[in-house]
């Protein structure tokens, strides 16, 4: 039982590291809450879901991919025409516009794919496996796969990229990075892009998990995401990665012994505890001290 | 050979005008000092060279070219680095990584090569390879900052307050440095409080008073100018004058 609903967890919990990666990386080089980042997750979700619609040839892949695409050009349209136009010396301007366009693509997604949940069809078909006392579907292995190979695949390019020691050069410093001839600019736009792909990802799969979406999907995963954050440390990209599993876990666990009611009430137990005893994050966080 | 040639030059921040009609010149293979006192407007002069500050009025020509204009990435990409203020490394990231910054505009295949002299250079840099920045100590992080900045093969070197806050005798190793640096062939632009250090080592030497050019000469010249002395070398009975100029 406990080891099925670690499963789940694990599950849940990396479709939130998924966005919060996002938030955390945008936070990171920009000091800036991303507000619209759960709407770029909804506007994911529905581009699968039309993908899988449209094209006949169109599997679950394809749907991730041109996913992908679209979110990551959502992304360049944000940071080029929402963000650094108004990225000057009014620290709340940018936040406020991104607020703007969370408002606009919920509308957006309103009017063009309606109010009203949808089905997401079935892409991969359902096969149990049972490991001893635990069950696993098809469905399951393949979000869990695509969540972590994402995660790994952000790590590499991080960790071992020129542009990702750039995007953590300008995380620390804007000015350093600058005088070491990194064009800030550049680097802030790939590093939205590089979010909304991944929050991207994270909607089709969501929509997999589900098998419904709606436009008004954005928020719940929003609000959970910047939990995460908050638990990792803001910035701190491995630490979004394990915290978003670990509430994961969280969830499911108080869901399944205390009942689903108390399932977001317990979230933001964690929220307010953390934010009293420990505001920089589980796993600290020296982001904030050279901004 | 002018490497460097400012003229006129007017910039500051926003509504505060701190340079008001700058200039100075920089011949190939010289280390030219400027000193002045807090507040005179040396950091804003070295930051309007590497274009972190977009000027109000004058001429920045690099090698012959106006780079007035150029953001702080592209003046590093034509050779201009800038060692700022406070060792300003990358203390999130390892040493070895700082060094590979240090080289990010460079496409070519020296790269590692280059750091491999570097750390050759600087053996503490060496040992600590893998260590985050943030956990070197104070002149560690100097000579990484400087080391890094090598890793651009840059043709003009900035200085901002390289022995700011150094034990004394770190910053005897950290001029011995930069003099080892000259003699490699390189042109430095070094800021500095520590007047006395500074225009011992320099070929050449500028005083900026209140954003504008009060005495350019010799290091020597400088060093033995009653004025200079007075204001800077602390030269003087009354101590307490001195503190205050310093303070100001």
């Amino acid at each position: 039982m406990l080891g099925q609903q670690l499963i789940n967890g694990l599950m849940l919990g990396a479709s939130y590291s998924l966005v919060a990666i996002g938030y955390t990386l945008i936070f990171g080089v920009l000091r800036l809450l991303h507000f619209a980042h759960g709407e770029v997750f909804m506007v994911g979700a529905f581009i699968g879901l039309h993908v899988v619609l449209w094209f006949a040839f169109a599997n679950i892949y394809v749907a991730i991919a041109g996913a992908m695409v679209v979110t990551a050009l959502l992304g360049w349209i944000v940071a080029r025409f929402a963000v650094q136009p108004v990225d000057k010396g009014y620290p709340l301007a940018p936040l406020i516009s991104t607020i703007g366009v969370t408002i606009v693509l919920q509308n957006l997604a309103i009017n063009i794919f309606g109010g009203e949940q949808v089905a997401f069809p079935e892409t991969i078909e359902q096969i149990l496996y049972r490991i001893g006392p635990l069950t696993i579907s098809s469905v399951q292995i393949f979000i869990l796969a695509v969540a972590l190979l994402s995660m790994a695949a952000l790590w590499l390019f991080i960790d071992r990229t020129r542009m990702g020691r750039a995007i953590r050069a300008t995380s620390e410093s804007h000015e350093t990075a600058a005088l070491l001839g990194v064009d800030v600019n550049r680097v802030v736009v790939v590093t939205f892009v590089v979010a909304s792909a991944l929050a991207g990802i994270a909607g089709v799969l969501d929509g997999v998990k589900n098998s419904a979406i709606t436009p008004h999907m954005g928020l719940e995963v929003a609000v959970k995401a910047l939990v995460v954050m908050l638990l990792g440390g803001l910035g701190n990209v491995p630490g979004a990665m394990v915290a978003g599993i670990l509430l994961g876990m969280v969830e499911i666990l108080t869901a399944s012994y205390l009942g689903t009611s108390v399932r977001d009430f317990f979230t933001f137990v964690i929220l307010i505890l953390l934010l009293l005893y420990r505001p920089t994050g589980l796993f600290g966080t020296r982001t904030i001290e050279s901004g | 050979m002018t490497i460097l040639e400012v003229d006129g030059l007017h910039a500051g921040y926003g509504q505060i005008r701190v340079l008001h009609g700058v200039g100075l010149s920089i011949t190939r293979g010289e280390i030219v000092g400027l000193i002045g006192a807090n507040g005179a407007g040396k950091t804003t002069l070295l930051k309007t060279i590497s274009g972190l500050i977009r000027p109000n009025g004058g001429r920045i020509l690099f090698e012959g070219r106006d780079i007035v204009r150029l953001p702080a990435h592209r003046t590093v990409e034509m050779g201009i680095c800038q060692v700022a203020e406070g060792r300003a490394i990358l203390k999130r990231m390892t040493v070895l990584e700082n060094l590979k910054m240090g080289a990010h505009t460079r496409r070519d295949a020296g790269v590692d090569a280059d750091i491999g002299q570097i750390l050759r250079k600087f053996p503490v840099l060496d040992e600590r390879q893998t260590q985050l920045a943030g956990t070197l100590s104070g002149g560690e992080q100097q000579m990484l900052a400087i080391g890094r900045a090598l890793m651009a093969r840059p043709r003009l070197l900035l200085l901002d307050e390289p022995s700011l806050g150094l034990a004394p005798m770190i910053v005897t190793q950290i001029f011995r440095t930069l003099r080892g640096l000259r003699e490699e062939g390189n042109t430095i632009f070094l800021v500095e409080q520590n007047a006395r250090r500074a225009l011992q080592l320099a070929d050449r030497g500028y005083v900026l008073e209140r954003g504008r050019i009060a005495l350019e000469g010799s290091g020597e010249d400088l060093l033995n100018d009653p004025g200079v002395q007075r204001t800077y070398l602390g030269k003087q009975a009354e101590t307490t004058g001195n503190r205050q100029t310093r303070l100001s």
